[in-house]
């Protein structure tokens, strides 16, 4: 119930309650006031009708004695009697007599006439007239004197049956009239507390909206605050609590407002170029396409990301990388004014790491979109002057246009991004134009995403095996477990397919920990004690070592210790993970082999081979693939030699030929992997693949 | 055995006589009498006067004063005789009856009503056959009532005086004798009036002073009528002595009452007395009339029936 019901129920409440109670309390009263009225007024009224009775009674008397003068005078009886006779004709007068002057009764009517008591003689004799009020009459003696001679007395009874019959109907007149008056009133008050209840529950609503209206605005004021919108005025101007509540929200949603600016500011804006950051710079793309779509205009996004980045981290230090991003931004910056760009909108924006975003608004065609990409590249080719040092920089640009690459900037973000990454694909330093068949690669990867989530727990992730073998002695030494993926519908899927996917699922490690249980139990059950294990380490898993040395330590435990299994982390995945080495030395510290994979696929830099703590390097299946070509036999050499000089193990993956196998050799390789020694296959063909026989089943 | 000493009965008795004193005797009250059935309305009017002259004979041993009314004048002769009534006032013809039947004695004339004196006056028809009391024999008189002075004993006299005899008639439409003038009693002086003018009597016999009230005889009847005849004044009314009250105090209340006229403390009980204007002596003419009058009654008394 809202405050308003409330407010008006309990008011009514209230309302009626005391109409009800003052009503009550008043027709108590009135009753009471009413029956001592009535008590009162019969009470005078009987006094005032005894007291008229008494008065015509000494009334009738009176003019009686006056007129029983004359025949008293001359003793003439018979008229006295006639005259008595006529006097009782009178409704009231009961009994009549007279007396003579001795206290005689002359003449009698009615009734007997009473003695005459001395007292009564005594007044009598003085000439005054005693009247005396008896039950139900009023007698009267009138002296009889003619100039003061006493001539006799009269005496006379005068009935009170009609006044009382008066005072009796004059009381059931009251009783009627109270009885009716009570009715009346009763009638009256509850016409009365129903009005009155009318008119609380009016009055209150009223005033309850009076007071629910400023509520309504400052709750809409606050509401409209808190989705960050511009709230309505409000009306501080009121001198009561409104008043107060609506200044200070006024002054709070001020605070708020230089609050929010400091927060957009440092949420907004990328610390180190002072450039947008990408919650930034997607608004400002999502709004860009809100502009271009009303004024049907194209708009393009260009993804920059410098090539080999890493590497600057890993051997100049982040200090050094970090003077390089600054410059970069500066860079763009300058570029984008260089280019004729005026009156149109453009945004940067740095995203992450040396991910860096150009938006251009209003541009004709592609062609303008990527003539600013090569601008962009031209600028960044320049050698950059860090300290004492020139470093040269190369960069990859994926351009994608709205409304043909995406619909929405994070769309249009991911359509450029596919672009620069088929740049880098491509050998990196360029640019390109998202394409429709990159468009499908990608629309088929976000599905997969979508439908990764939950495969693992739907058990559709398989362990392959492929033998690792030792070049030197022909054998088998270790086997790489594989995870593959098996589609409902797509069939057998491997990793390169669904990696990045899984990168980004959030089951990322439980996948993990199943894959090297599930390898260290089948490879356990074999009981090939000689075989190690090799687990491929994605840089999601090497970022968390503090998790995955418990999932480690099983599979260890399993297997007889950590020595049997041997960790392969890509170069690639690795140089991404800012504590690398940290990760890698507590792992190898705990006895595992550590194996940096991939090598030469991506930046082939030193820097780790130098000095990370590893084990050994595995060579990239790509560079391997190249051999015998002089670049390629030239990085494997270097490889070579660096890895010698540290005393690591060197192994090849993707070793197809005799010709490679001897280049490798040749070079010192220890490991080798391939389709030669044998392709990768399901858990089942394992103990096929150690010539070992398969354990029983368990029952 | 000593005799006893009578100093002490003589004392005792001394202390009894002292002690009770002989009741006042009536002679003490003089009492008011008058004629009257309306006691409550008339003895108001007359005890300031019963006062006043109980007052005057204080020096004679009257201390008290009192009235006493009788319904007629036979009842007041027998009061007279009973000596319950001191004094009175009367009319002549009253006081006439009351000299006749209880030996009362006319003391003064009394000014009833500021008249003196009044006259008889005998009234006929204008247009009528009689003009002279002469002319009344063998016709019919109306007379007022038997006890009136002016309506009845004046007008017999003077009828008497012109030689004329009247002989009282059996019913008022009675003949009369062709040598005689019949008379019947009209009851009252308008009736008189009323008799002459409806020929039911040839003429009618009322006093001067009604014949003047135009409230008895109207200013269209007197035009009607014409008076035939006109008496002598005689006393209008008179103050009469009960036989037997004492000579001194009789005279001193004739004394006493001549002089309330220019008596200042007297004007009150005058004014209450029937507006009297006085009292004085009779005349002695008045008192020849007065006998005359008596020995009239005295002779209509077997023929007047009351």
């Amino acid at each position: 119930m809202s405050l308003r019901f409330r407010y008006a129920l309990l008011l009514a409440a209230l309302v009626a309650g005391v109409a009800v109670v003052h009503g009550a309390l008043f027709l108590v009263k009135f009753r009471q006031a009413w029956g001592e009225l009535g008590e009162i007024h019969a009470r005078l009224w009987e006094a005032r009708l005894l007291e008229g009775a008494a008065g015509a009674a000494e009334g009738v008397s009176r003019q009686l004695a006056e007129s029983l003068l004359d025949p008293l005078y001359f003793y003439d009886l018979a008229t006295v009697e006639e005259i008595l006779e006529i006097a009782l004709a009178h409704p009231d007068l009961e009994a009549v007599a007279v007396y003579d002057v001795r206290g005689r009764p002359l003449a009698t009517r009615g009734a007997t006439a009473p003695e005459l008591s001395p007292g009564t003689r005594a007044a009598l004799a003085r000439g005054a007239v005693e009247v005396r009020r008896g039950d139900g009459a009023v007698e009267v003696f009138t002296p009889l004197r003619l100039a003061g001679q006493p001539l006799g007395t009269l005496w006379l009874r005068h009935g009170l049956r009609r006044v009382v019959a008066d005072i009796q109907a004059t009381g059931a007149v009251l009783a009627r009239e109270q009885a009716r008056l009570a009715a009346e009133l009763v009638g009256g008050l509850a016409l009365i507390t129903v009005v009155l209840v009318a008119v609380g529950i009016l009055l209150s609503l009223r005033l309850a909206s009076f007071i629910e209206r400023p509520v309504a605005e400052l709750r809409r004021f606050a509401a409209e605050l808190g989705r960050g919108g511009a709230p309505p005025p409000l009306d501080t101007r009121r001198r009561d609590e409104f008043g107060e509540v609506a200044r200070a929200l006024e002054a709070m949603a001020a605070a708020l407002e230089e609050r929010g600016r400091e927060l957009r500011a440092l949420a907004f804006q990328d610390a180190l170029t002072g450039i947008p950051n990408r919650a930034f710079f997607r608004r400002a793309v999502e709004q860009a396409i809100k502009r271009a779509r009303r004024r049907g205009e194209a708009l393009a996004l260009l993804f920059v990301d410098l090539d080999d980045f890493k590497a600057i981290n890993d051997l100049h230090g982040h200090e050094t990388g970090d003077q390089v991003l600054v410059e970069v931004a500066r860079r763009l910056r300058e570029s984008l004014r260089e280019v004729d760009l005026v009156g149109r909108g453009v945004e940067l924006g740095r995203l992450a790491g040396d991910e860096f975003t150009v938006l251009l608004e209003g541009l004709r065609d592609a062609r303008a979109a990527l003539a600013v990409a090569e601008r962009i590249l031209e600028r960044l080719g320049e050698p950059f002057a860090v300290g004492d040092r020139r470093l040269n920089l190369k960069a990859s640009v994926g351009v994608a246009l709205y409304p043909q690459h995406g619909a929405d900037a994070d769309s249009l973000l991911r359509s450029a991004d596919a672009a620069m990454y088929r740049v880098k694909a491509g050998g990196k330093g360029g640019a390109a134009l998202f394409d429709e068949h990159l468009g499908r690669a990608l629309e088929r990867d976000l599905a997969l995403a979508r439908e990764l989530g939950g495969a693992w727990r739907r058990g559709e992730f398989e362990l392959w095996f492929q033998p690792q073998v030792e070049l030197a002695s022909g054998r088998t030494v270790a086997v790489e477990a594989l995870l593959r993926w098996r589609h409902p519908r797509l069939g057998l899927l491997s990793p390169e397919h669904f990696l990045a996917a899984l990168e980004r699922d959030p089951d990322v490690l439980a996948t993990f920990a199943w894959a090297v249980g599930e390898a260290a139990a089948r490879l356990a059950a074999l009981g090939a004690a000689e075989i190690r294990l090799a687990l491929n380490l994605s840089a999601r898993e090497l970022a968390q070592p503090e998790r995955l040395l418990p999932v480690l330590a099983a599979a260890a435990e399993r297997l007889g210790g950590p020595h049997r299994i041997a960790l392969e982390c890509a170069e690639a995945a690795a140089l991404t993970v800012p504590d690398a080495s940290l990760a890698l030395a507590r792992l190898e510290r705990a006895g595992y082999g550590v194996w940096l994979d991939d090598f030469g696929a991506g930046a082939a830099a030193l820097g780790p081979l130098l000095h990370w703590p590893l084990t050994g390097v595995k060579l990239s299946r790509v560079v391997v693939g190249r051999l015998p070509e002089p670049s390629a036999h030239a990085l494997l050499e270097a490889a070579a030699v660096a890895a010698g000089a540290r005393g690591l193990a060197l192994a090849a993956v993707g070793v197809e030929g005799e010709e490679q196998e001897r280049t490798l050799r040749a070079l010192g390789c220890d490991l080798a992997q391939g389709h030669r020694y044998g392709p990768p296959c399901p858990a089942e063909a394992l103990p096929a693949l150690l010539g070992a026989t398969p354990p029983p089943p368990a029952v | 055995m000593a005799q006893p000493s009578p100093i002490p009965l003589l004392f005792l008795v001394l202390v009894l006589v002292l002690a009770f004193p002989p009741p006042a005797s009536p002679g003490d009250t003089l009492v008011l009498g008058y004629v009257s059935a309306k006691a409550r309305k008339q003895i108001p009017r007359l005890l300031p006067m019963a006062d006043y002259a109980a007052a005057g004979l204080a020096e004679l041993g009257v201390s008290a004063a009192g009235v006493r009314l009788a319904r007629d004048l036979e009842e007041m002769g027998e009061l007279l005789r009973a000596g319950r009534v001191d004094w009175l006032v009367e009319t002549p013809a009253g006081a006439a009856r009351l000299m006749g039947e209880a030996g009362a004695l006319p003391l003064l004339v009394w000014g009833k009503k500021g008249a003196w004196s009044y006259r008889t006056l005998i009234v006929a028809r204008r247009d009528g056959p009689v003009a002279r009391l002469a002319d009344l024999r063998g016709r019919r008189i109306a007379f007022e009532d038997p006890g009136s002075t002016s309506g009845f004993y004046l007008p017999l006299m003077e009828l008497e005086a012109a030689g004329l005899s009247a002989v009282p008639l059996a019913e008022p439409r009675a003949e009369a004798p062709r040598d005689a003038v019949g008379y019947a009693f009209a009851g009252s002086e308008r009736n008189v009036v009323t008799w002459v003018l409806a020929e039911l009597a040839a003429a009618g016999a009322l006093s001067d002073g009604d014949w003047e009230d135009p409230d008895r005889v109207q200013p269209e009847q007197r035009a009607a009528l014409r008076v035939i005849h006109r008496s002598a004044p005689v006393p209008r009314a008179l103050v009469v002595a009960a036989a037997h009250l004492d000579p001194r105090r009789r005279a001193r209340l004739a004394e006493h009452l001549a002089g309330a006229a220019a008596d200042p403390a007297a004007a009150p009980a005058l004014a209450a007395f029937f507006r009297s204007a006085g009292f004085r002596p009779l005349a002695e003419d008045e008192r020849r009339w007065l006998g005359e009058l008596e020995r009239r009654w005295r002779t209509l008394g077997e023929t007047v029936v009351r």
